[in-house]
């Protein structure tokens, strides 16, 4: 089942793209906390030029670099070179992972990280514990206690940050075919994903409903997996390529106009699957090609068909965060912004650096909570300032940060996603399938 | 440990010394293509008492002081000589004051020059130099190259602004030059020697920079062209009308391909030129030099004029033309930018000399520039694996600077001669003038302690010129 997945190549070439003119430096998070050459995208750059060369090994140094870049690709918006960074940050991460020795926690957090999302019913079955940990109140008990704060490392922040569970994972609330309302012009798949399925199931829901009110007969594919870019973005391969693998037998694409993704960090992944394994097997080559073509951000599609009116008027002053991985890997601001001024009676207020990183970066807030904390304040300053009373966004990863940023500094500011207040202003009926 | 990094050490701190291979792997380039050297060590001196310090450590030890502000020059003015100290100043961005009874601003060194322009704004006030890397350049940095930008035809350039300067000199005296006077001959102007020193005089710890008010208004326009010589035409036309455009800017056909890939807006494909303008000032003035501009280039069989629709359009096409130069390199692997100078009325005469030289040597070049003030940017996209191919680029550059000063120019308008065209300089400068830079650099700087062999050769070379 498992196709062998190779290394990312760099060439010369994508090296030689950069002509280090330092417009990324003003853009990336990491160096704007160090203002120091080598925590910035032309200096990663530079020192994976010199490993790719030989002239550098990787030292601590070197890996500590790689790792404390966030990933949020700023920079490459800003490049007017066109420098691919995330492909060559990545093939840096791959080269750590396989040159150095793992510790013994890190080596559990693969395996949770290989357990938990290769394998769904376990996510689930887990999930399930969780949600009825958070809905009894021990959650409540345990945190009020303080014994999180006498355990080592951040375990009380990890429990805090740990996402509110769904009742039901959206996979399983889900028919697998929803039919259009009206006339059906489109075909197409719906993600479930993994973090998403079990604690954003509405926001699938939602978005399916959405889908289905303008047209579409919405599928949700059973035996889909996680689309492997917690994986992918720590330089994991083998594992990311596994559960494409999955999804791919699990999507017949060539029945779909669209692979719709809600979060942003699984659209960006599931697009660049054709990049990631174009030095795979043929056959896998093909079908990532064939997958990555069909994959569409919710935003994204919704903002190229003709949509219905919304009529419910939503009182709300809104701000918009973009998500790194809408905003700079899938270039969409205009998009949910479009979706957002649809809405009656809804005020859309701009967000001071909207596109600056919020510091969820994946797994990156567990992995580096002392740049991922400093991030986040920024961001949560800077919705302070909008005065709004919701902030949209796109990204569990980022829901998940910015609300615990939120409640920490005691602000009532809520994180609904874009779709969420799309599918409010429809005037939601439960719909019954 | 050698004894310079821990006598580095007691002056700043450790943490403030840089010697991991990775610190000095990334410290050992800066916006020029090619050129890299990495130091002995980086210090991040605190304040100009450590800079001083620093200074005396340099000159007992023999050990060259290279500075550097965010590493965007063009010229290698802050690539590290070898065996060099970096000096950086990373946290010296404080704006110290804003004198708004005599429109002065005293900034720390490192202050970003982006962050001084929307600071002053605020206040109605206006700083003029905006560099293409203004969002992360520094204004010491900015002091030291006497950087330009794209709105040098109306404003001028750094000198223009730098009013006072608190600088360590290479010897570690710390000495201020200049005050909020706008007249004062008190001696020799110093400020002005020290501005566009490139690092090789003195160390710049606080600029007093002049200030103005900022335009009430202005008006962008886009013009495009399907014959070059119809835009350069425009160019001549706008300025013997005695229009001062706060912006001219020029954009040959290549150049355009490359920003409208990266920026998007919407730039039909096929054009030969593009001249992006922008008048400021008095509402009524802007209205009527915009009119008149719109007029003179449909005149000159301009294919379309368009007008920003509003502030974040005519942003969205500055920064698009901010871009041109790094754009470029999309194309080739690398990018060798020049910025040869004529007086403006030459502009036309030079684009026309640059495209016989690319063809004569088969090489492919982006032109573009401040058409407004004569400061052309041709740059050759090329690959610097290519030996051959590098060669050759060598001679068509060295055609350009001369046709550069036959029209009454010069090598460089604003990027600097650093060590990038130090060979040029030498060749096309008279033995006396030489002569005279060596001695005031030796003057200053009597052990050449501080980034040396920028600009010149420090010891007098007895080879003949004109080689």
């Amino acid at each position: 089942m498992t196709q062998k997945t190779t290394t990312p190549a760099i060439s010369d070439e994508q090296l030689l793209q950069c002509m280090h003119c330092g417009m990324c430096l003003p853009t990336c998070p990491t160096y704007s906390l160090t203002l120091r050459e080598r925590s910035s995208p032309r200096g990663r750059i530079r020192l994976i030029k010199k490993f790719s060369g030989g002239e550098l090994g990787i030292s601590e140094t070197f890996v500590e670099e790689m790792n404390f870049c966030l990933n949020c690709r700023a920079c490459e918006t800003a490049c007017p070179a066109g420098v691919d960074y995330h492909h060559l940050l990545e093939f840096a991460r791959v080269a750590v992972r396989s040159n150095t020795k793992r510790s013994v926690l890190q080596k559990l957090g693969k395996a949770l990280l290989d357990k938990l999302f290769t394998r769904p019913y376990i996510l689930k079955k887990l999930a399930r514990v969780l949600y009825f940990y958070q809905k009894s109140g021990l959650e409540r008990l345990v945190l009020a206690s303080g014994v999180l704060r006498l355990m080592p490392g951040n375990l009380d922040r990890t429990a805090r940050l740990s996402p509110r569970i769904s009742p039901r994972p959206a996979s399983e609330i889900l028919p697998e075919k929803i039919p259009a309302k009206g006339e059906k012009k489109y075909t197409v798949a719906l993600l479930t994903g993994c973090v998403q399925d079990v604690s954003f199931a509405e926001v699938t829901r939602h978005a399916a409903e959405v889908l289905a009110w303008n047209g579409c007969e919405v599928h949700v594919p059973r035996g889909q997996v996680c689309c492997g870019s917690l994986h992918g973005h720590i330089g994991d391969l083998e594992t990311a390529g596994a559960l494409f693998s999955r999804n791919a037998a699990a999507f017949d694409v060539s029945r779909f106009d669209a692979i719709i993704v809600t979060a942003a960090g699984c659209g960006s992944f599931m697009k660049e699957y054709r990049d990631t394994f174009a030095a795979a097997g043929e056959n896998m080559r093909q079908q990532a090609e064939a997958f990555s073509a069909k994959v569409r951000d919710i935003h994204e599609f919704l903002a190229e068909i003709p949509l219905k009116k919304p009529q419910r008027h939503l009182p709300l002053t809104v701000t918009y965060h973009d998500a790194c991985h809408l905003a700079h890997a899938q270039k969409i601001t205009r998009q949910p912004r479009q979706l957002l001024e649809m809405i009656p009676g809804l005020t859309l207020v701009p967000l001071p650096e909207s596109t600056w990183c919020c510091g969820s970066a994946g797994t990156y807030n567990l992995t580096h909570p002392e740049p991922a904390f400093a991030l986040l304040e920024r961001k949560v300053s800077n919705i302070a300032s909008t005065c709004a009373t919701v902030v949209a966004s796109a990204n569990p990863g980022c829901s998940i940060q910015i609300a615990y940023g939120l409640k920490e500094k005691g602000m009532q500011t809520e994180v609904v996603h874009p779709i969420s207040l799309l599918w409010q202003a429809y005037g939601p009926g439960e719909e019954k399938w | 440990m050698s004894a310079i990094i821990k006598a580095l050490q007691e002056i700043t701190g450790n943490d403030r010394v840089l010697t991991s291979p990775e610190d000095l792997i990334t410290l050992g380039y800066d916006g020029t293509p090619v050129l890299e050297n990495a130091p002995l060590a980086g210090v991040i001196p605190a304040d100009a008492e450590q800079v001083s310090r620093i200074m005396h450590l340099a000159n007992d030890s023999g050990t060259p002081v290279v500075p550097r502000g965010s590493g965007t020059g063009l010229s290698g003015g802050s690539v590290p000589v070898p065996g060099s100290i970096v000096m950086l100043f990373p946290r010296w961005n404080r704006i110290i004051e804003i004198d708004e009874a005599n429109l002065t601003a005293k900034v720390q060194a490192g202050v970003i020059t982006a962050d001084l322009h929307a600071a002053v704004e605020q206040r109605g006030l206006f700083y003029p130099p905006d560099p293409g890397s203004m969002k992360i350049c520094t204004i010491g940095g900015n002091v030291a190259e006497n950087s330009g930008g794209l709105r040098g035809l109306k404003y001028g350039v750094t000198a223009n602004y730098t009013m006072g300067l608190q600088v360590v000199l290479p010897t570690g005296e710390i000495i201020e030059t200049g005050n909020k006077c706008v007249k004062d001959v008190a001696g020799l102007r110093l400020t002005d020697l020290f501005t566009g020193s490139e690092g090789i005089l003195g160390i710049f710890t606080e600029v007093l920079v002049r200030l103005i008010p900022r335009p009430a208004a202005s008006k962008t326009m886009l013009a495009t062209f399907d014959r070059i010589e119809d835009a350069a035409e425009s160019v001549s036309e706008i300025i013997a009308k005695k229009i001062i455009p706060c912006t001219l800017e020029f954009l040959d056909s290549t150049t355009i391909e490359c920003v409208e890939a990266y920026a998007r807006i919407g730039l039909p494909s096929g054009l030969a030129a593009l001249l992006l303008i922008e008048v400021d000032g008095h509402p009524a003035v802007v209205a009527e030099e915009a009119e008149q501009i719109v007029a003179i280039c449909k005149q000159h069989r301009a294919l379309e004029v368009t007008l920003a629709a509003d502030a974040a359009e005519a942003e969205r096409l500055k920064t698009a033309r901010r871009a041109a130069l790094s754009a470029l390199a999309r194309l080739k692997p690398t990018t060798i930018l020049e910025d040869a100078t004529v007086p403006r009325s030459e502009v036309a005469t030079m684009v026309t000399r640059i495209r016989e030289i690319a063809r004569k040597y088969d090489l492919t070049f982006g032109n573009f520039g401040h058409a407004g003030d004569g400061n052309l940017h041709p740059t050759c996209l090329t690959d610097e694996r290519d030996a051959e191919e590098m060669h050759r680029v060598e001679l068509a550059f060295e055609e350009i600077f001369r046709a550069a000063l036959d029209l009454g120019g010069t090598i460089t308008g604003e990027h600097g001669i650093g060590l990038a065209k130090k060979q040029f300089l030498r060749t096309s400068t008279p033995d006396a003038k030489m002569e005279l830079l060596q001695k005031i650099k030796a003057s200053f700087d009597p052990n050449n302690i501080l980034n040396p062999g920028k600009i010149i050769d420090s010891h007098p070379r007895c080879e003949t010129l004109h080689t």
